[in-house]
């Protein structure tokens, strides 16, 4: 059975003088364990996608169940609790509360799900090669690292989805290869579904599978550049 | 560019409205408090002056008095008493100008009311002022509303007080009955008008101004006074001295003497007096009048220091509507009571444009001098920082992480996010105390004051009526206690004054001096032992205040001068709760010294037994305990509204300050507050992160209030604290319970805001927001 499947998915704006379909009937199915690529140009409504799979956002009309239930709109509770229990986030600039430590930056979100696991969370830095930064705050580390403790953050609470917008946006190419070579090695051990928004192109060889969209319609669908072997030793970025 | 910049400006405050109102309210509160209090300061400080001045429509403050307190002079001695101070007045830079000898006595109005539809007959404390037209001292009648008609001249005609006209609803043309320790008389009112011995209209040592049917005065011409009296021509009981022209004094302090000069003249009076009579005579000088107002004045001073603080971090934009407020609403209100509450009428207003204008001016000084320093910051934002978001970043204090890292990762966000910016956390902490020093010192005080006045009668006096009685007076009065079942013990009060020092300290000689609750006074010993009668060297206990004022001890042997008359006397105790300063001998002992053996008795009453008419007709004045009572209590209750609006200030001070930073501090977190509801934190949880951190905002911002109530409350106290008026200030822990209590609800009370504010947020414009 798939995680995801939106059939018909519209998100409509209204703005003053017109109304802007920012997806206009978008049909996907998602599988536990792909990695997606979204990709097209600005206002192609790869954004929108994301936030009505992150429950983010309520779709104008069409239907999204996710692992066969249905997903809450416009319900601000219910959707909360969606994302909770179901959905991790990596923002393009990484937004780690900067007055708690790496290590409490997981254990805050283990919190909020309602399970503080002190060891996982050591765990997962280590994954994304922090372990020697756990008590160092968010701002006495380099932006790459910053993007590695986001993306353990993000997976701290075992999400099933993994959502990621722009995500290397802030980063050089040399650190963007590592944080994605992390993330994809961290969503493989934990056996994590991911879908990430991108306008690089580079990035297609880290995914299973990249979709193209544009006019708020999928335009392209198709297997993207394959697996990282397991085997790649993570590097250390400065 | 400046356009341009500036209208964008403006757009950007408008965004965030909640906060910019926050902003000019503070602004609003503190300019309406500011201009309230100095109007209303600046106006009453002065009025004294146009009052005691030497014209036609003031009443001629004399420089000088000097008192028979034992008795009277008859009108011979009265008269070669002035000749004798004339023929001998030392020579000097301060001559005199006139000697105008006074009756002034104690005394009871019977006055006719109605409790409970019965008609009865209440015996009024007085004051019965022999003046006349007088060229000295004279009855005060302005162009005001509250007085009218002209003095008594004719020996049946009296004028009286304002506040006894309003208050018992007595009219020019009316007939009163009166009394002086000599039967009662009927005298018509011809004049309704003011006196320089009562415009603070409280009894003889109240603090409190007497409330309406409690208290009566009036101006006799001084035959009128003679006749009521029973006593001859020319009969007084004060000589009122008037140097020329109107010598600037040294006003009275507690540990300063009043200028060599007056020094001078006063030892060589009290020379030609005791020459030339045996009585003993007291020499007072101004300072004993203006007392009072200088303990009002120090008060005013002190909280209009508060209030000009008040505006110190505080925005402009507010100020016009502030000072409108200030000038049309809280200026005449405050001065309304004072008139009210005072019954002093105000001719003048103070200059309202100046002080409108200083108030305005530090307000907008103080926010442009906040304003530069933001925009100094900003002219120094590097371009690519700001774009990075590198100029918000500041890394959290290590100690602090320490501190809480055992704590759960929510409860560590909570604090180290509440003290991020402990500048503003800190000011917000100084605002909050500042402005709760008002309420706590306001309640404190009351609290204070209650305790010494309600409460020391209600607790501490056994007594149902104190008779004032002439010398000899008191037998009659013994009888009709006895009569009565009464139980009774004779009293004696006289003025005493330290050698060399012409401060009056009140002695009181009771025949049971005793700590026990069931004594008709019960003593508050703080230190020693109650003293023994009957020994070589007078035993006495001295109130806290003569330890404070004049640094008696326990142990110490002092002498006390009563008249010319010097008394070496043992200190053996101290007492507290008195107001004003005062000894206490055994009965005998003083009588001894002063030649008097009773000047009251006090009268503990059977059941269902009160005074009644034969009781004011041989008594000077009866004074009931409960009507003391419900006089404190009414004019606690008066001061209530009043003070309702002191406290309602303080905390509305509080909530905007408050307010304002807990609004700044979560506009700043929105993003920390999106990124979490972004990954998925439940409302309920935020919510408890925000009441946690508004909860220990509210504590430590409700202890250090109190902190600062302690202290400034003592400070005031001590500011204000004289000779004549004495208090302490203890840390009552009910007012601090209050006190934090009060600042912790308003902070919590604004959790629901800044829910709601989070419930509201638009996720999808703050990812939106977080990813560029």
């Amino acid at each position: 059975m798939a995680l995801v499947k939106i059939s018909g998915l519209e998100r409509h704006y209204q703005m003053a003088s017109e109304t802007v379909r920012a997806l206009d009937g978008v049909d996907l199915e998602i599988n536990e364990g792909e990695r997606i690529i979204l990709l097209g140009p600005s206002g192609s409504g790869k954004t929108t996608l994301l936030n009505c799979l992150s429950a983010l956002d309520s779709p104008t009309s069409g239907e999204y169940l996710f692992s066969g239930n249905k997903v809450p709109k416009n319900e601000s509770e219910a959707m909360t609790t969606f994302r909770r229990e179901n959905i991790g986030y990596v923002f393009q600039f990484f937004n780690l509360l900067q007055d708690l430590t790496v290590l409490e930056n997981l254990l805050l979100i283990q919190e909020l799900a309602g399970s503080r696991n002190e060891d996982r969370a050591r765990n997962l830095l280590t994954l994304v090669g922090l372990e020697g930064e756990v008590d160092r705050f968010p701002a006495e580390i380099s932006g790459g690292q910053q993007q590695r403790v986001a993306i353990a953050r993000s997976l701290a609470k075992r999400p099933r989805l993994l959502l990621g917008d722009e995500l290397t946006g802030n980063l050089d190419s040399w650190t963007s290869s590592v944080v994605m070579e992390v993330l994809v090695k961290a969503c493989d051990s934990e056996g994590i579904t991911c879908v990430f928004v991108t306008h690089d192109e580079s990035l297609v060889q880290y995914a299973t599978r990249v979709i193209r969209i544009d006019s708020g319609k999928i335009i392209s669908d198709e297997s993207g550049g394959g697996n990282v072997p397991s085997s790649t030793p993570l590097r250390t970025v400065g | 560019m400046l356009i341009l910049l500036n209208k964008r400006l403006a757009r950007s405050m408008m965004r965030s409205k909640i906060r910019l109102v926050a902003v000019v309210a503070m602004v609003v509160v503190a300019v309406f408090a500011g201009v309230s209090f100095a109007a209303y300061a600046h106006t009453v400080s002065g009025m004294y002056d146009e009052i005691y001045e030497d014209s036609e429509n003031a009443v001629n403050l004399p420089d000088l008095w000097v008192e028979n307190p034992s008795g009277t002079w008859d009108g011979e001695t009265s008269a070669s008493l002035c000749e004798d101070l004339a023929s001998n007045w030392p020579d000097s830079d301060l001559v005199l100008s006139v000697c105008e000898p006074r009756l002034r006595l104690d005394g009871t109005m019977f006055y006719e009311t109605t409790e409970a539809g019965e008609q009865k007959e209440k015996l009024v404390p007085a004051v019965w002022h022999g003046i006349g037209e007088g060229s000295i001292d004279r009855v005060w009648m302005p162009s005001h509303h509250c007085c009218s008609g002209r003095v008594a001249t004719e020996e049946s005609e009296i004028v009286i007080d304002a506040r006894v006209a309003t208050g018992m609803e007595i009219s020019i043309g009316d007939s009163v009955t009166i009394g002086a320790g000599n039967g009662r008389m009927n005298f018509t009112v011809v004049g309704i008008g003011l006196h320089s011995n009562h415009l603070y209209y409280a009894k003889d040592g109240d603090l409190f101004p007497a409330e309406p049917g409690t208290f009566a005065t009036g101006y006799l011409s001084s035959e009128g006074l003679e006749r009521l009296a029973n006593m001859s021509s020319g009969s007084s009981n004060l000589l009122l001295i008037d140097i020329l022209g109107t010598p600037d004094y040294n006003l009275p302090s507690t540990d300063e003497d009043d200028g060599p000069e007056l020094t001078l003249i006063t030892e060589a009076m009290d020379e030609i007096i005791s020459n030339s009579v045996d009585s003993p005579s007291l020499i007072y000088d101004r300072s004993q009048v203006f007392s009072v107002e200088i303990l009002r004045a120090d008060a005013e001073g002190a909280m209009l220091l508060s209030y000009v603080i008040m505006p110190l971090g505080i925005g402009i934009s507010g100020s016009s509507l502030g000072a409108i407020l200030g000038v049309y609403l809280g200026t005449p209100a405050m001065l309304t009571f004072y008139e009210d509450f005072m019954g002093i009428p105000i001719l003048q207003t103070a200059e309202l444009g100046q002080i409108v204008m200083q108030i305005v001016v530090v307000t907008t000084a103080v926010v442009l001098f906040s304003g530069i320093l933001p925009a100094i910051q900003a002219s120094r934002l590097q371009p690519l920082e700001v774009m990075r978001g590198e100029h918000e970043i500041r890394i959290s204090s290590r100690k602090i992480q320490k501190i809480t890292s055992r704590l759960p990762a929510t409860a560590g966000l909570t604090i180290r996010s509440s003290i991020r910016k402990p500048a503003r956390l800190t000011f917000t902490f100084l605002a909050v105390g500042l402005s709760m020093l008002l309420f706590g010192s306001t309640t404190l005080m009351m609290s204070s004051m209650e305790e010494m006045t309600v409460g020391s009668v209600e607790d501490d006096q056994n007594w149902d009526i104190q008779s004032n009685v002439l010398s000899g007076g008191e037998d009659e009065v013994i009888q009709w206690a006895d009569d009565k079942g009464g139980y009774h013990e004779r009293i004696i009060t006289f003025p005493a004054n330290p050698i060399n020092d012409s401060r009056v300290i009140s002695a009181i000689g009771m025949e049971v001096l005793s700590t026990e609750s069931s004594a008709l006074i019960q003593l508050d010993l703080k230190e020693g032992k109650l003293p023994e009668a009957g020994l070589q060297t007078n035993q006495i206990l001295i109130d806290e205040g003569l330890n404070h004022f004049l640094g008696w001890e326990t142990g110490d042997i002092q002498t006390l001068v009563f008249g010319s008359t010097p008394a070496p006397v043992e200190i053996v105790g101290i007492t507290q709760g008195e107001m004003s300063r005062t000894v206490y001998f055994n009965r005998p002992d003083l009588a001894k010294i002063v030649g008097l053996e009773a000047t009251a008795v006090l009268i503990d009453l059977p059941e269902g037994i009160v005074a009644d008419s034969d009781l004011g007709n041989i008594s000077l004045l009866v004074i009931e305990k409960e009507d003391l009572i419900s006089s404190y209590e009414s004019i606690l209750e008066q001061q209530q509204s009043f003070l309702g609006s002191i406290l309602f200030l303080g905390i509305l001070i509080a909530i905007v300050v408050l307010f304002n930073t807990l609004i700044i501090n979560l506009s700043e977190r929105d993003r920390e507050i999106a990124t979490l509801r972004v990954l998925g934190a439940p409302m309920n949880r935020l919510g408890w992160m925000m009441f946690g951190e508004h909860l220990a905002i509210g504590l430590i911002g409700g202890v250090l209030a109190f902190a600062f109530t302690l202290v400034g409350t003592q400070a005031m106290v001590s500011s204000f604290v004289q000779w004549s008026f004495y208090m302490t200030v203890s840390a009552d822990p009910v007012v601090a319970m209050q006190l934090i209590g009060i600042v912790v609800f308003i902070s919590v009370i604004l959790t629901p805001y800044g829910m709601r504010r989070i419930r509201k947020m638009d996720l999808v414009e703050k990812v939106k927001d977080l990813s560029q």
